[in-house]
C-alpha cells in the first residue's frame, strides 16, 4: 500500500521510462540546487524508496548530524503513509531500520578516501552492505571535478548507484555547470524553487534524447505535486 | 530567614565523570566560607573533599551520591546540588533536575564534550534547566577552550557565547578576561582567594575586544536597549547583563565561563555568573495538579504568605535518622506545622528541620519560599508532595525508568537474611531505580538496577555499611513476555463433587496492546457473569501476568476482552471466576503467539577514529543494530541498539581493545523480541529449572 503510493508521486520513478532504476548500478547521479530548495528531502525520498523496494542504503552527509537525518527519514516517512503512524507504518520502519545506516563527516576533507575505506570496513566485517548510497552536502569548491570523479569511481568499483547533491550558488541560472564537473555523472537532476513548487529538470540521464520537461514537486516533500492520470510507459 | 526569593539560587553541577566538578564544588564552598582548608578531592593529606562523604566515594573518586548544600555569595543564597557523572545513575541527575532552577555544566578543557555531558544536556533539556557552562581544568596540558565553545554549538546545539578569554593555558594559565567589565581578573592568595582586576594585557586587547564583539552580538538579541546601545558604541555592563540573563531564562544561550578550580581561578566569577544569570525560584514557572478539580493544573507562586506546596525528592538513612530533602515551590515549611502527604492522603507534623552542608547541618525554624530544607522523622517516599491540609495538590512526578537488570542475592544464615532484608528496604526506599524482591519460584532474593556499576556499588554497600556479603548470582537481564496475535479463550472452571462447589465459565479474547502494559475489558451483556464476579476475572488475569508460562518473566502489552461467560445460581463465586480467568489466559496465551522480548539498549561509543573499526566489531558481535557513525576528525561516535544481555562487561572489551581511549554510554532503548535460537535456549533452561545459569548471548 505504502509502495503504490510512492510509485505514483516519485519523480524518479515517473521520469524512468525503462522502470530499470534512472540511475543504473555503478553509476554516479547529481542533483543540483541552491541552498535550500529541497536537496535533502530529494536525497531522503529517494533512499526511502530504494528502501522501500528492500534496497540497502548507505546516508553519508557532510556537516549533518545523525539525530536530525533519522528525523527527515522519519517525517518523510510519515508523510508518505498518509501521516498516520499506525502499526503497520512502526513494522514498516522497523524492517528498514537493518537495512539503513547513517554516516557524518564534519569536513569534506579526502572524503571519497574515507568513504571508501569505511565501505570496505563495513563489507569485510559483514555489518553493512549498502546497494545504494546517498552523499548529501557537496558544496562547490576546488576539488570538486575530482571528487566526483572519485565518486563514479566508488560507484563503479562496488557497483553501487551513487547519489550526491551539490549546493550551487543561487546566482548562476542552472545548466551553467562546466562540461568536467558533469562528465562524471551518468544523470544530471536540477532542482529550482518557482513560487508555490519546485521544478525538478532532468538534464542528463542515460537513453535520453532530449531533456522531458520539468516535473513540479511539492516542496515540502519533492514528491510529484499530483499523481499523474495515467502514466505512459515510454 | 527571610530571604526575599529573588535572592535563591537553586542549582544544581553537573558534568561528565573526572571533569573536576567535585574539585569545583569544594572550591565554591571554600570561598563561599563554609569549609575551612581546602583537601585534594583524592586525599592527598588524608581528608577528602568535604562533598563526598562516602569513603567509597573517595576511593573511587567518583560522586555517588546526590548531596544537597547550602551556601551564600554576594548576599545571594545559593543551594547547590552535587550530581553524578555515571549514565547507570541517573536517577540521582534526574531527581536533582527535577528540583533546580537552574545549572552549571562543566566541561573539561581537554576532554571537550564527551558521552555523558551529551546524556546529562539531554536530561536538562527533558527538565527545561537554563544553564551555563563552566570550561574547567584549562591548566591541562591540550586544553583548547575554543574548541569546547564549538563542541558546544556542534555537538549540544547550544547558542554558546564565551563571557571570558584565557590569559595564557595549560602550564601557562594565569587568569581570565572579563569581557563584560573588559578588566583583566587575576586570583591571589594560597587558594586565589583574592582577585585582583586589572588592565587587559596588550597583547589581548586585540582578540578580547573580537570576543566582546560576538558577546555583544549575542546579547543584543535579547535586549533592545541594549542592541541601541551597541550600535551607538557605548554599552553598559548592567545592560549586558540584563540581556544576557534574559538570553538564559529563555533557554536560547548559554554563557561560558573558563577556569581551573584545582588551580583555584575561575571560580568567583562563576558564582558571580551563577548570582547574575541563572534563574531564582520565581523566574520559573512551576504547575502542581489540583486533585480534588479533576486535575486541574494550578500555578504554584513562591510567595511566603502563600499556602505550602513542597516535594520530597531524596530520602536519606543518616546517623540521625531519616532525612527528607524537600523543595519549597510555595509558601514555607515551619517547625510544627502540619502538612498533608498527598499521595497517602495523611497528615503529619513537621518536626525538626535543617539546612545541609554535606556531612553537616544547621537546625533552623522554617524555610524560606522556593527553599531547599531537609526534615526530620518524615515517613513518605522519595516524589511525594505535600502541601497544606485542606488542599490536594500533586507535583508532577519524575522520570523514572525501570530497572533492566536484575542479579540473585543469597545471605548466609537466617540473622544475615534479616539483616539484607532490611538493608536493601532502607536502599531500595533512597533510589526508586534500584528494586528488591522475593522471586516466587526460586525463593531467592534478587535485586534489579540500571546497570552493572549501579548494582556493583549497592552489592559494595551492603558490605560496607552493613557487613553483608551475600552470595551472588548471575546478572540477568529483565526479559518480558508479550503476545502477537489474537486467540479466544472459552474457559469454565467446576468443582462440583458434592457439597459446595466451584463454577465459572469466561469466554473472550486475549490481543496484543500496543501502548500501555494491559487492559482489561468488559463486554458482558445480559448478565452473562454477574456483575459482582467481574472484579475477580480482572484479577485472575492479572495474576497471571507475574509470570509467563513461557521463562517466568512479566507478561505485558495484553488486552482482555470479556464478552461472554456464564454462572450458577449457587457455585459461582469470586473465587470461582478468578480461577476461570486463570484457565482461560492459560488456554488462549499459547495460541497466541507468545514471544520473548529482551532489553535493548541505545549505545553510543566514542573513540579516536584509528579504532573504529575494532570498536564497530565489538559491537558487531554482539547482535548490535549499528545505527550510525559520525566522524568528527580524530574521533568518531557508533550510534548503535545492542541487546543488554550482550553487553555484560563491555566496559572492559572496550577498554582492552582502544587501550583504554574509548568510553560508551548506554540507555534504555526499548524491548524487542529474542531471535528464535535463543528465545528456545531460554525456554529450555527454565523447563529445566536452571534459573541460576540463565545468561543468553
Amino acid at each position: 500500500m505504502l509502495d503504490d503510493e510512492l510509485v505514483k508521486k516519485n519523480p524518479l520513478r515517473r521520469l524512468d521510462s525503462q522502470q530499470q532504476g534512472l540511475l543504473p548500478s555503478g553509476n554516479l547521479g547529481l542533483v543540483v540546487a541552491p541552498a535550500g530548495t529541497g536537496k535533502t528531502a530529494f536525497l531522503v525520498q529517494l533512499a526511502l524508496d530504494n528502501l522501500l523496494r528492500g534496497e540497502a542504503v548507505l546516508h553519508l552527509s557532510v556537516a549533518g548530524k545523525l539525530q536530525r537525518i533519522r528525523s527527515w527519514y522519519k517525517e518523510l516517512l510519515l508523510q508518505l503513509a498518509g501521516g498516520q503512524a499506525t502499526a503497520g507504518l512502526r513494522r514498516v520502519e522497523a524492517s528498514m531500520q537493518s537495512r539503513q545506516l547513517i554516516i557524518t563527516f564534519r569536513k569534506p576533507a579526502g572524503l571519497a578516501a574515507r568513504l571508501s575505506e569505511r565501505l570496505q570496513q563495513l563489507d569485510a566485517q559483514d555489518i553493512f552492505q549498502p546497494t545504494v548510497v546517498v552523499v548529501d552536502g557537496l558544496g562547490s569548491g576546488g576539488e570538486l571535478p575530482g571528487l566526483l570523479g572519485q565518486l563514479a569511481g566508488i560507484a563503479a568499483e562496488r557497483n553501487l548507484s551513487l547519489w550526491a547533491s551539490l549546493r550551487q550558488e543561487a546566482a548562476r541560472p542552472r545548466n551553467e555547470l562546466p562540461a568536467e564537473l558533469l562528465a562524471a555523472c551518468a544523470v544530471v537532476v536540477y532542482l529550482e524553487a518557482a513560487g508555490p513548487a519546485v521544478k525538478l529538470h532532468l538534464a542528463k540521464a542515460p537513453d535520453l534524447p532530449s531533456p522531458p520537461p520539468p516535473l513540479l514537486l511539492d516542496p515540502q516533500t519533492l514528491l510529484l505535486q499530483q499523481p499523474p492520470a495515467s502514466p505512459s510507459r515510454q | 530567614m527571610k530571604e526575599a526569593v529573588t535572592r535563591i539560587r537553586n542549582i544544581g553541577i553537573s558534568a561528565h565523570i573526572d571533569s573536576g566538578k567535585t574539585t569545583l564544588t569544594e572550591r565554591i564552598l571554600y570561598y563561599t566560607n563554609r569549609i575551612h582548608a581546602i583537601h585534594e578531592v583524592r586525599g592527598r593529606d588524608g581528608v577528602g573533599a568535604t562533598m563526598d562523604f562516602l569513603d567509597l566515594e573517595r576511593e573511587r573518586g567518583i560522586t555517588i551520591q546526590s548531596a544537597a548544600t547550602f551556601c551564600s555569595w554576594q548576599e545571594h543564597f545559593i543551594n547547590i546540588i552535587d550530581t553524578p557523572g555515571h549514565v547507570d545513575f541517573t536517577i540521582e541527575v534526574e531527581r536533582a533536575l527535577r528540583v533546580l532552577d537552574g545549572a552549571v555544566l562543566v566541561l573539561c578543557a581537554v576532554g571537550g564534550v564527551q558521552s555523558q555531558s551529551l546524556t546529562v544536556d539531554r536530561q536538562m533539556n527533558r527538565y527545561q534547566v537554563p544553564r551555563l557552562a563552566f570550561i574547567n581544568k584549562c591548566d591541562r596540558s591540550g586544553a583548547d577552550p575554543q574548541r569546547v565553545v564549538e563542541q558546544l554549538r556542534q555537538k549540544l546545539d547550544h547558542n554558546a557565547v564565551l563571557l571570558q578569554l584565557p590569559i595564557g593555558l595549560e602550564a601557562d594559565f594565569q587568569g581570565v578576561i572579563d569581557l563584560v567589565a573588559m578588566q583583566a581578573l587575576y586570583f591571589d592568595g594560597c587558594s586565589g582567594e583574592q582577585v585582583r582586576r586589572e588592565v587587559i594585557p596588550a597583547e589581548m586587547m586585540e582578540s578580547a575586544r573580537q570576543a566582546r564583539e560576538q558577546l555583544l552580538e549575542a546579547a543584543s538579541m535579547f535586549d533592545d536597549e541594549l542592541l541601541e546601545a551597541v550600535l551607538e558604541d557605548r554599552p553598559q555592563p548592567d545592560q549586558i547583563q540584563r540581556a544576557l540573563r534574559r538570553g538564559v531564562l529563555r533557554r536560547e544561550l548559554t554563557p561560558v565561563l573558563l577556569g581551573s578550580a584545582f588551580r583555584n581561578k575561575g571560580v568567583q566569577p562563576l558564582l558571580d555568573a551563577v548570582v547574575r544569570y541563572l534563574p531564582g525560584p520565581a523566574d520559573v514557572s512551576v504547575r502542581a495538579r489540583d486533585v480534588e478539580r479533576d486535575q486541574a493544573e494550578v500555578e504554584l507562586h513562591p510567595d511566603p504568605q502563600l499556602p505550602p506546596v513542597a516535594l520530597a525528592f531524596k530520602l536519606e538513612e543518616g546517623r540521625y535518622g531519616q532525612l527528607t530533602y524537600v523543595r519549597v515551590y510555595q509558601g514555607v515549611i515551619r517547625r510544627g506545622q502540619t502538612l498533608l502527604n498527598t499521595r497517602t492522603g495523611r497528615k503529619f507534623r513537621v518536626g525538626r528541620l535543617c539546612r545541609m552542608h554535606a556531612a553537616r547541618m544547621e537546625e533552623i525554624e522554617a524555610s524560606a519560599s522556593g527553599d531547599i530544607v531537609a526534615l526530620f522523622g518524615v515517613d513518605c517516599a522519595s516524589g511525594d508532595s505535600f502541601c497544606a491540609p485542606g488542599q490536594r495538590l500533586l507535583l508532577g512526578s519524575m522520570h523514572v525508568p525501570e530497572p533492566v537488570i536484575s542479579l540473585a542475592v543469597t545471605a548466609g544464615d537466617a540473622t544475615a537474611r534479616d539483616k539484607l532484608n532490611q538493608a536493601l528496604g532502607k536502599l531500595t526506599r533512597e533510589d526508586p531505580t534500584f528494586r528488591a524482591r522475593v522471586d516466587a519460584e526460586s525463593g531467592q532474593t534478587v535485586i534489579s538496577g540500571m546497570g552493572e556499576l549501579h548494582l556493583q556499588v549497592y552489592l559494595e554497600r551492603l558490605r560496607r555499611e552493613f557487613g553483608l556479603e551475600p552470595e551472588v548470582g548471575q546478572p540477568r537481564v529483565a526479559y518480558r513476555e508479550a503476545i502477537t496475535r489474537q486467540a479466544r479463550f472459552n474457559y469454565v472452571h467446576k468443582k462440583q463433587t458434592g457439597g459446595s462447589g466451584q463454577y465459572g465459565r469466561v469466554a473472550g479474547y486475549l490481543e496484543p496492546l500496543e501502548e500501555g502494559d494491559y487492559l482489561f475489558e468488559d463486554r458482558i451483556t445480559g448478565g452473562a457473569i454477574p456483575r459482582e464476579f467481574i472484579p475477580s476475572c480482572d484479577k485472575g488475569f492479572r495474576e497471571c501476568l507475574q509470570q509467563g508460562p513461557l521463562i517466568g518473566a512479566p507478561i505485558t502489552g495484553i488486552r482482555v476482552v470479556l464478552d461472554w461467560g456464564a454462572s450458577h445460581a449457587v457455585d459461582s463465586s469470586d473465587l470461582a471466576f478468578r480461577q476461570a480467568a486463570i484457565g482461560a489466559f492459560r488456554q488462549a496465551y499459547s495460541q497466541a503467539g507468545p514471544v520473548i522480548q529482551e532489553p535493548i539498549m541505545k549505545v553510543v561509543v566514542e573513540t579516536p577514529a584509528e579504532y573504529s573499526g575494532q570498536v564497530l566489531a565489538t559491537l558487531n558481535q554482539r547482535r548490535a543494530l549499528i545505527l550510525g557513525l559520525a566522524e568528527d576528525g580524530a574521533f568518531a561516535a557508533v550510534e548503535a541498539e545492542v541487546p543488554l544481555a550482550t553487553m555484560f562487561g563491555y566496559a572492559t572489551v572496550l577498554r582492552s581493545v582502544t587501550q583504554g581511549k574509548a568510553e560508551f554510554t548506554m540507555e534504555f532503548a526499548c524491548y524487542r523480541q529474542l531471535p528464535a535460537a535463543l528465545a528456545q535456549q531460554l525456554q529450555e533452561e527454565h523447563a529445566r529449572g536452571g534459573k541460576k545459569t540463565g545468561q543468553s548471548t
